[in-house]
């Protein structure tokens, strides 16, 4: 006999074995294609060793060499003073406003999230724009790529409205502006959601903040390099 | 007994001399060596003005000293200290586009390298001389004659070279700043960069992110 109650029980099977199944997939197809834009990074490391070689002036390519030094720039956070730094090292490229739009218990459950790790700062490990305002019109666009030969999307930035940054799988900053953006990818959009859902489920901290749209745009710019990221206060 | 007084009042004067001469000796021994060694960071000074916690000045024997950035994603160029901006410009940066000779199997990437630069050379009317790439852009083959690869308009009034061949300078496309671009170099205004090269010596730092 077939009852209504063994037909509930294989519909919770199905979805007890079905629905975590998905959100594999989810997150196998999200690693296998990652956001788009992530990928600029590959592109520039595989060119490190083909520097541009400008013959000019009386500029000797040896003695040049010896003015460059190591420095990578890192994202600072400090709950505190409500400020976001850009540094490289121990020196202020850029000195953020940012106003934090979670309730004081999130920012202290990142906080702590935070603090229980080895090590007091990560890299940012994945970066999101959920919807921002493209810098330069299509035409504009299309006029460059025609004359120079060059994708649009090397030329192309945008402004973020809304945008996440991730260290490995513990902390999430969502990054709000006042920006009026469309989406750039609704399948992104979705996947990256169902990503966070997952994250969330395994103990992801997340927290809100809002900065001026400028702040924001450099900030992205900075986590497609995959900084460190450092969280005071 | 008086003669002594003054004998140990002349040692002590002597003394004191010498070590104040050694102090401004050793300072002036200090800032020679920071232009010498531009690799060796030198911002061990916290900033005073509450710029942020853990965030320093590129500061040099107590010196506040400006340092240029560029910020290659906004395509801005800002010549500040920890607490003051003093220089913000729109400012053009490289494309990442790719070059690929197929007759010598060269390839080129047009990028500006982030990191840590000091400026090492200032030109007035700079000429400059074009490159291999520059012709193979153009679907020409490269001219064996060096007067052939020369151009006189191309890099603008002036020019700031911070290492590895690459330039900050003006250009003829000006409508095209804040657009990313360039070759490698980084591209201002003409007004934006003269500012810029009044107030920029050799040995100024230029961080690149």
């Amino acid at each position: 006999m077939y009852t209504d109650n063994q037909e509930s029980d294989s519909r919770f099977r199905w979805l007890a074995t079905g629905a975590p199944l998905l959100i594999l997939i989810g997150i196998m197809y999200l690693s296998a294609e990652g956001p788009s834009l992530v990928d600029l990074r590959d592109t520039r490391e595989i060119s490190s060793a083909d520097s541009i070689r400008l013959g000019y002036g009386s500029a000797g390519e040896g003695e040049d060499r010896r003015n460059r030094t190591n420095g990578s720039a890192s994202l600072a956070l400090d709950f505190n003073r409500n400020k976001l730094h850009i540094k490289m090292g121990n020196v202020l490229l850029r000195d953020c406003d940012m106003q934090v739009l979670s309730d004081s218990a999130a920012a202290a459950a990142l906080l702590k999230a935070w603090q229980k790790a080895d090590s007091p700062d990560r890299v940012i490990s994945r970066v999101h724009l959920f919807s921002a305002v493209p810098v330069l019109p299509q035409a504009g666009l299309n006029a460059i790529s025609e004359t120079f030969g060059m994708s649009e999307k090397l030329v192309q930035r945008y402004i973020p409205e809304n945008m996440m940054i991730e260290t490995a799988g513990d902390v999430s900053i969502w990054i709000i502006t006042d920006a009026a953006g469309e989406s750039l990818s609704t399948l992104g959009n979705i996947i990256e959601h169902v990503h966070l859902i997952w994250e969330r489920l395994t103990g992801m901290k997340s927290v809100r903040i809002h900065l001026a749209e400028s702040d924001a745009m450099s900030v992205f710019g900075l986590c497609l390099n995959h900084p460190k990221l450092i969280i005071e206060g | 007994m008086k003669m002594c007084r003054n004998i140990v009042l002349a040692v002590m004067f002597t003394l004191l001399t010498v070590v104040s001469c050694g102090r401004e000796d050793a300072l002036e021994d200090s800032n020679v060596s920071a232009k010498l060694k531009p690799g060796k960071s030198q911002s061990t000074v916290n900033s005073s003005s509450g710029s942020g916690k853990g965030v320093h000045d590129d500061n040099r024997n107590g010196k506040r000293v400006p340092y240029i950035v560029i910020d290659r994603y906004c395509n801005r160029l800002f010549l500040r200290t920890a607490d003051s901006i003093l220089l913000d410009a729109d400012c053009s940066t490289g494309s990442g586009g790719e070059l690929f000779d197929n007759a010598t199997g060269r390839r080129w990437k047009f990028d500006t390298p982030s990191g840590v630069f000091t400026v090492s050379s200032k030109q007035k009317n700079p000429w400059w001389r074009k490159p291999d790439w520059a012709f193979i852009e153009e679907g020409e083959p490269p001219p064996k004659s060096n007067s052939d690869r020369l151009d006189a308009n191309m890099m603008g009034d002036y020019a700031i070279g911070f290492g590895d061949g690459f330039f900050i300078h003006g250009t003829i496309y000006e409508r095209l700043i804040g657009v990313a671009v360039t070759h490698g170099c980084v591209r201002m205004e003409a007004a934006d960069l003269k500012k810029l090269y009044e107030k920029a010596t050799i040995g100024t730092r230029v961080y690149v992110y």
